[in-house]
């Protein structure tokens, strides 16, 4: 049995006493549960389950009759099961041991590839800020006019926008949602920022001037920057085609990131 | 309760749990593992609906925090619960891969069950990669190696279906509560190599509420 906790020379303070009481409390426990497990050991071992193919072959007189209709049993009720949460709780015995958590699993070669892809273009990405990005990209203006951008803010906010709104759609194709399982702080950096631009320019109809985005039944339209008014052109499929492979790098996810978005150097 | 005798834990120990919700297989699967418990055994329960705390269960949010938690406690010498809950979103794949990785430290290389171990699996539904025909590679993993991962295995299901017919060949007990659907009994009457009309007592018109029947391998209905 465990000794109690003797006062030394009677100058051992409460917490000391505390400290010793707790630590036989641990060895009684540790003792108690190696006595269970020895117990457990001890006994004699049980006899193989009997599979049914062994069944077959034993003695008949040995089993039952499977046929027998068996005993009602009744579940107890969860309540009258209530114990404390540490109820069970045991000093581990000391020779076993436990190693630490394996790493998480590597990715996947696709999702690898996937994530490289976003990587590049979140590489470029955020590096985009709305004040520089007329100076990296000449042709935005113009892009923006094409996305119905009244100036070269509203140009760059749609530039923008939809370059970030790439970033998404690649995250949606791996079906990763906003969870990144390819822990890379740069994906990571480029789909939150893409987040928080398309967040914005959602709320503020910015995105609603990007073809493909926006409400999906309210198809988009480029508005006339001077009236305001939808522009018919949008309404013909054949005026896509004047976004040319930017319209195609646009509907394909898994595009490269488009030359005229490479950073100045 | 007279069944108790009954749910003493064998080596290989494989059971199931069949009935639809609210017939009591939670709280049978809490017995199950006190009776474990008691024997000084470490219990496992996937317990995505936290049902379990209540029973005396810790519960834990991931994996990684429970393998965390209790090599902590390991490394320190300090008491740690052997009633282990994950409420994670995978829930049975999580729970399992944590029991078979603790099993293959603890017991596999061991000439001996050095711990043993119980995994109860509260929704069997919610394996990612099971069901009436196929098993995934860890589950079969753990089913195959139980014996020597020292690992009991319960699983809870609301079908018999949700296993396919070569794990029902390896089950070693079977709890059986009423049916809603005869052709589930059927289907159970053929999982367990009964004779037809063996379990017509598991209809919901012939079975009380929290009752059940005791299968075991080679002894039939107990």
């Amino acid at each position: 049995m465990a000794t109690a906790a003797q006062p030394v020379n009677g100058t051992a303070s409460p917490a000391e006493l505390e400290l010793e009481r707790r630590r036989n409390r641990d060895r009684e426990r540790q003792r108690a549960y190696r006595a269970r497990l020895r117990t457990d050991d001890a006994a004699p071992p049980a006899p193989l389950p009997v599979t049914r193919d062994r069944a077959a072959s034993a003695q008949p007189e040995a089993a039952p009759p499977v046929h027998s209709r068996g005993t009602l049993h009744e579940t107890p009720r969860l309540e009258s099961l209530r114990v404390e949460p540490e109820a069970f709780a045991d000093v581990p015995p000391a020779e076993l041991e436990l190693g630490p958590p394996p790493p998480p699993p590597e990715p996947s070669p696709a999702a690898l590839a996937g994530a490289q892809k976003i990587a590049g273009l979140a590489a470029v990405l955020v590096r985009l800020t709305l004040d520089d990005v007329s100076a990296r990209f000449p042709q935005v203006r113009e892009l923006g006019a094409q996305m119905g951008a009244a100036d070269l803010d509203q140009a760059k906010i749609a530039t923008v926008t939809w370059a970030h709104a790439t970033v998404l759609r690649c995250c949606a194709k791996h079906g990763w949602g906003f969870a990144i399982p390819y822990e890379d702080e740069l994906v990571t950096l480029g789909i939150f920022a893409g987040c928080g631009v398309y967040q914005w320019a959602r709320l503020t109809g910015a995105l609603d001037r990007v073809p493909g985005h926006g409400d999906p039944a309210a198809p988009a339209r480029r508005t006339s920057p001077a009236s305001g008014a939808p522009d018919p052109v949008n309404d013909d499929d054949e005026a896509d085609s004047e976004w040319g492979n930017i319209r195609l790098e646009r509907n394909d996810a898994t595009a490269k990131v488009p030359a005229w978005m490479a950073p100045a150097r | 309760m007279d069944g108790s005798s009954a749910l003493i834990p064998k080596a290989n120990y494989f059971a199931v749990v069949v009935g639809p919700p609210g017939c009591g297989k939670s709280s049978l699967a809490a017995q199950l593992a006190h009776e474990r418990l008691r024997a000084g055994r470490w219990v496992f329960v996937q317990d995505q609906n936290r049902e379990f705390r209540q029973v005396g269960a810790v519960e834990y949010t991931s994996v990684h925090e429970a393998e965390l938690a209790i090599g902590q406690a390991f490394a320190q010498q300090r008491p740690v619960s052997r009633f282990v809950a994950l409420c994670t979103a995978r829930g049975a794949d999580d729970v399992l891969e944590l029991a078979v990785r603790i099993g293959e430290q603890w017991n596999q290389r061991f000439q001996a069950v050095r711990a043993p171990l119980c995994l109860i699996v509260n929704e069997t539904s919610s394996f990612e990669g099971s069901g009436s025909s196929y098993i995934d590679k860890t589950q079969e993993r753990a089913i195959n190696l139980r014996r020597h991962l020292g690992l009991e295995l319960v699983y809870c299901m609301q079908r018999p279906t949700q296993l396919p017919k070569s794990v029902w060949d390896v089950i070693t007990d079977a709890y059986l509560f009423a049916q809603v659907r005869p052709d589930r009994i059927v289907e159970l009457e053929g999982n367990l190599n009964l004779p037809r009309g063996a379990l017509a007592s598991l209809s919901t018109a012939a079975m009380p509420p929290h009752r059940y029947l005791h299968w075991q391998a080679g002894r039939g209905l107990l």
